[in-house]
């Protein structure tokens, strides 16, 4: 028999899951009524997917991707959260082609009912740094490196299985987004087709970065039979000073568990302002891919 | 009518209805309580348990694997104690642990019925930070087990 999880949270602190293979601490010596309970538990969890995305936007080109995660649940409420993922160097240019999230936080309420979390995550990624002009239409020499690394503060809020999940961006950028990046983005777009226009008029908005973007996620994952569960996630991303990058995302999915693997299919995507900004070239710059188009994503998972 | 209707009540017909208004919800805990009593199938398909008052405690609900798929092999774990639950307080089973046979641990537990499906939450520390087995009631025990209960 294997207990199986009837909701999890999709992104940072995320609800442990229990019934692991780690090694836990023990409380009070047993008795035979009443033995020692585990006052912790870690549970690691392998992924294969066609398409890793974060917030209905591709992180690897919309090529295929792994990640494994590990979360942690103490007795007093505190969750530990680390997730190592493969992204593409078209996403994150320079990068070593892998992320990792690491999150920590809180949790108290009702499993039924209400219940809430705060906690701190941050995103990183590896080497990973573009240097770009701060205005190329004005002086192309005067660069800016930009990191991809972004901390976040974390609020959780949820009713039963209804999941939701605020963030807030403490780090200057989120995710690399200022405008020697997105407009740079644009230019590299715009050469493709010879029209740098949308560059032009990104680059005029002036030098700014994203501190205090904000995102929210609500999910809900509703049990269909025994061994099916529906998911349904929708989340809005507004980034601080690009607001033609706010983006909704959906996330329409059904997981069901066989042999010990969630095997997944979800209709994926974002819908942003602008979408010509859901636009990424190649590392060579000779084509763009959008990465906000709806896809079909099958994945398959197992909990060690 | 109605009010005047209730004036006619007598004094041992209305300590009959106390009687009877002190007795009904111990009832119907008592039933509540039971609605856990039987067999009950994992949702992997890989276990049948049988929850019945405990052996040594029969006011306690004891859960044991009265079915596995992997009878007869080494992973076999019919006849293993995977739930002790102390007590019920008309909502649920509560004051118990579980214990997951495959990792050889003890987590908090509590457990719920509602209609056919058995929930039973394990957890560490409170309730939020646990999963729940969901299981469906069946009439019949597959063979397999060769200590069945």
């Amino acid at each position: 028999m294997k207990f199986t999880q009837p909701r999890t949270s999709a992104l940072l602190l995320s609800t442990a899951a229990l019934w692991a293979g780690l090694p836990s601490a023990q409380a009070a010596p047993a008795t035979q009524d009443e033995p020692s309970m585990q006052s912790y538990a870690v549970d690691i969890e392998a992924k294969l997917t066609t398409d890793r995305r974060t917030n209905g936007l591709s992180d690897t080109y919309r090529r295929p991707g792994a990640e494994l995660t590990l979360s942690a649940a103490h007795e007093s409420g505190w969750i530990g959260y680390v997730q190592l993922g493969t992204v593409a160097r078209e996403n994150f240019p320079g990068g070593d082609r892998w992320t990792a999230v690491a999150a920590t936080g809180y949790r108290w309420g009702q499993a039924d009912g209400w219940h809430f979390g705060v906690g701190l995550a941050q995103e990183m990624f590896p080497n990973a740094r573009v240097e770009a002009p701060r205005h190329y239409f004005v002086d192309p020499t005067d660069t800016v490196k930009t990191r991809f690394d972004t901390s976040f503060a974390v609020l959780e809020f949820g009713y039963g299985i209804i999941e939701a999940r605020y963030m807030q961006v403490l780090s200057r950028d989120f995710r690399g987004n200022n405008t020697p990046v997105v407009c740079g983005s644009a230019l590299q777009v715009g050469a493709l087709d010879g029209d740098v226009s949308e560059a032009l008029n990104c680059y005029e908005r002036g030098d700014h970065h994203s501190r205090g973007s904000q995102l929210l996620q609500v999910e809900t994952r509703l049990p269909v039979t025994d061994t099916l569960q529906a998911l349904i996630h929708v989340g809005y991303t507004r980034v601080k000073n690009f607001g033609f990058l706010n983006t909704w995302d959906y996330r329409l999915g059904l997981i069901h568990q066989r042999w010990g693997y969630s095997f997944q299919a979800d209709v994926v995507g974002g819908v942003m302002n602008n979408d010509y900004y859901g636009q990424v070239t190649n590392t060579e710059g000779t084509r763009a891919r959008r990465m906000d188009r709806p896809a079909l994503v099958l994945s398959v998972s197992r909990k060690f | 009518m109605p009010v005047a209707k209730s004036f006619l009540i007598g004094p041992f017909q209305r300590v009959g209805c106390a009687l009877l208004l002190t007795w009904a919800p111990h009832a119907v805990q008592a039933a509540q309580a039971a609605q856990a009593h039987g067999l009950w199938r994992s949702a992997d398909q890989r276990a049948v348990i049988a929850f019945a008052p405990c052996h040594d405690r029969a006011e306690q609900l004891c859960g044991t694997i009265a079915w596995d798929a992997d009878a007869g092999t080494p992973a076999d774990t019919c006849g293993v104690l995977i739930a002790r639950l102390k007590r019920h307080d008309g909502e649920a089973w509560r004051d118990g642990w579980a214990y997951d046979p495959r990792s050889h641990k003890h987590y908090k537990a509590v457990l719920r019925v509602q209609q056919d499906t058995l929930n039973l939450r394990a957890f560490i520390g409170t309730e939020l930070l646990g999963e729940t087995e969901e299981m469906k009631r069946v009439s019949q025990l597959p063979p397999g087990c060769a200590a069945q209960p």
